[in-house]
């Protein structure tokens, strides 16, 4: 039989209406203290975001392409530590260095997916490795860049004063050089190689974070809960770390993201200038420069290929930056709850 | 030995429009268990005054004088220590916006569990119960599962009563509310008054900063009245609202509406709170007092006890000329104060909406 819940509705009579009575309150309270004694606030804090952040679909699949192409850059060929290998397999079919593997300019078959180039190096071999300079060039040029910046324009911005001045001043005279020409000075003065294309993606890098942090901080510590948390007697370094910095953070998260691929295609900018990797090094970028002849020849999948490997990493880091964004701000959950209840009725 | 002590306090923002004296020798104590009610118009220098207690003033306000004594130690010019033990372990301070002073980036739990870790020594899951516990003691039903909550799913009145529980973590024995209720609509108003009254039955002091005359009235012991960084009237509640002695504080009492006006108009005090910056001379009240005379403008009359001031144990301080002995005042103040306890009359006419 159906229970029509209106059915007792003309029979309600409230009797001693009792304010005090909350007897039911307190038995949640038992029930849930056992549920969350384990989960301390940070770790929760992240679950949450994680939770919101698989909820962004497109986040998600960007996430999910970004992994492939890191775990098609690892397992490529073997990783030797020290004399001794710790990654065994190799997915790429040839040595990406070797040449005269098939004859030049080989169009994409089924024993070259992506044909050859000039020197009958395989494309798909040299793609599936670059990844390794390409993404951990860009990775880690943003960490160090965001690790120099964040903390120099958070302090800025908090503190004040000369330190203010002295941080900011220093930008402003690094902003005042045109970023290729600092760079190439850089490459010019310490040279070639790896850690130092990176350190002069850095060198030029932290700036934007600086500047960027310290606008935010300025605005985020005049909020009440800065005053508030001062008013607790919490060290002001606290209060930096955990309330001014995350609430600054979310649009450095974003920039930072979308900077991963800038400074990917820098690096690329810096190899065709010459002043990047040793030429001839299977990064992106440098594929994309040592094959600009082809474009008039006709031999479009020397350059297709690692210029859509690129394309692919930037439109993922772009889509995992915006979830990251939603993710880290829980204003932005409610809407979505919101919509995502009314689509639910 | 009074809890807190303020004597001659002096403070002074330096502007780009001239150097501003937003509170300028303020006095007064606050006993333990006091309830202490600071009233005023905006930019009476209330809230500066609870900010220098914490010595919180950021540029460009400054203190430039006086004496801050809690429990008889002196705060000002106290080492950082000290003054983050003063900070939420001694004097616990509420703000105005509960929707503002809660960081939105953290359950509502984990801030109240920082002040519980940043004042005692428990760390984790202790602090953490400590922190449910005291959402439960300010009347926040089911605190542990609210604690699991961001601010913004909590509504202006359960925020309120969080950020007291923040301000509660540290077992202080004040607690500075700055206009708690001011953001909140009036029946939760009620709710944490009764919770503010709740606390103070525990030996709790309370300084209750407000614009609110039935607050004071409702809630405190004494209040002070504050005009242009000074205390214009001191008094215990019942005299201060039965016998005002300041024109000031009977222009306020006369600007509140009564049930049962039966006036066109409220009263309001002509003119604005001048501009501290260059603050008018003698009797800062004097450009809006109607009883104002030539004195009023050469001599800034001191806080002194009034005329028919009786023995009780608290005083009952006015700054007017008109209760100075030898100053140069030939008027009267002739307000007094109607009292008719008994409504048994026609009900109130129509006018009680109107502005």
């Amino acid at each position: 039989m159906p229970r029509n819940p209106l059915d007792g509705r003309g029979r309600l009579r409230v009797r001693g209406f009792d304010a005090g009575a909350d007897d039911t309150a307190g038995a949640g309270v038992d029930a849930d203290a056992d549920d969350t004694s384990t989960a301390t606030g940070a770790t929760d804090r992240r679950r949450r975001a994680w939770a919101r952040f698989r909820r962004d679909r497109a986040a998600v699949a960007g996430l999910v392409i970004i992994a492939l192409m890191a775990a098609l850059a690892v397992f490529a060929r073997p990783v030797e530590v020290g004399g001794v290998v710790v990654q065994p397999f190799a997915l790429a079919p040839y040595d990406p260095a070797a040449s005269g593997v098939a004859p030049t300019y080989h169009p994409p078959s089924l024993a070259h997916p992506f044909g050859t180039d000039w020197a009958g190096r395989d494309v798909f071999s040299r793609v599936v490795y670059g990844g390794r300079y390409s993404l951990s060039i860009g990775v880690i040029a943003v960490a160090v860049a965001l690790l120099v910046g964040v903390p120099l324009g958070a302090v800025a911005g908090y503190v004040g004063g000369w330190v203010d001045e002295a941080v900011m001043r220093v930008v402003d005279v690094l902003y005042a050089f045109p970023f290729l020409v600092l760079a190439i000075a850089l490459v010019a003065v310490f040279g070639q190689g790896f850690w130092r294309l990176v350190g002069a993606l850095v060198a030029v890098g932290w700036i934007g974070y600086a500047r960027l942090v310290r606008g935010e901080v300025l605005s985020v510590a005049e909020r009440d809960y800065v005053l508030a948390a001062r008013a607790l007697g919490v060290r002001d370094r606290r209060i930096l770390a955990r309330h001014v910095v995350p609430n600054a953070i979310a649009p450095v998260v974003v920039q930072a993201t979308l900077n991963v691929g800038t400074v990917v295609l820098s690096a690329a900018a810096l190899g065709f200038l010459g002043l990047g990797l040793q030429p001839g090094t299977a990064e992106w970028g440098s594929m994309l420069s040592a094959g600009r002849d082809t474009l008039v020849g006709g031999e479009w999948w020397v350059t297709v290929f690692p210029g859509l490997a690129i394309f692919l990493f930037v439109l993922s880091i772009n889509l995992v930056g915006d979830g990251m964004r939603d993710a880290l701000d829980p204003s932005v959950d409610a809407d979505v709850d919101a919509r995502r209840t009314r689509e639910v009725r | 030995m009074a809890l807190l002590e303020v004597e001659d306090l002096d403070v002074r923002f330096y502007t780009e429009t001239g150097v501003v004296r937003a509170v300028d020798g303020l006095s007064y104590t606050l006993e333990r268990g006091e309830r202490l009610g600071v009233v005023g118009e905006s930019g009476a220098g209330k809230t500066v005054t609870a900010l220098a207690l914490l010595d919180l003033l950021d540029d460009p306000g400054r203190i430039e004088g006086g004496s801050i004594r809690f429990d008889g130690e002196e705060v000002l010019g106290a080492a950082p220590d000290r003054l983050r033990r003063l900070r939420g372990g001694e004097i616990g301070l509420v703000f105005q916006d509960p929707e503002t002073a809660l960081d939105p980036v953290y359950t509502v739990g984990e801030q109240v569990a920082e002040a519980v870790r940043v004042h005692t020594d428990r760390e984790g899951d202790a602090a953490r119960e400590r922190a449910v516990e005291l959402l439960g003691r300010v009347g926040i039903p089911d605190p542990a599962t609210r604690a699991d909550q961001y601010p913004h799913e909590f509504s202006g009145g359960m925020a309120q009563r969080a950020v007291v529980a923040t301000a509660l973590a540290g077992d202080p024995d004040l607690l500075v509310a700055d206009e708690p209720t001011t953001a909140l609509d009036v029946t939760i108003q009620a709710q944490l008054l009764d919770l503010l009254d709740d606390l103070a039955a525990d030996d709790l002091a309370v300084q209750l900063i407000t614009h609110d005359l039935g607050v004071v009235a409702e809630f405190c012991d004494r209040a002070l009245v504050m005009y242009a960084g000074q205390v214009v009237e001191r008094a215990a509640v019942d005299d201060l609202f039965y016998d005002p002695r300041h024109p000031y504080t009977a222009g306020l009492l006369s600007a509140v509406p009564r049930i049962d006006d039966d006036r066109d108009r409220l009263a309001t005090i002509p003119g604005t709170t001048p501009d501290l910056a260059s603050p008018p001379p003698g009797c800062r009240f004097h450009p809006r007092c109607p009883y104002a005379e030539t004195a009023c403008t050469k001599r800034d009359p001191p806080l002194v006890a009034t005329e028919g001031d009786d023995d009780r144990d608290c005083t009952h301080l006015a700054a007017c000329l008109a209760h100075v002995g030898d100053a140069d005042f030939d008027g009267e103040l002739d307000f007094h104060v109607e009292v008719d306890g008994i409504r048994d009359g026609p009900p109130p006419d129509d006018r009680e909406g109107e502005p």
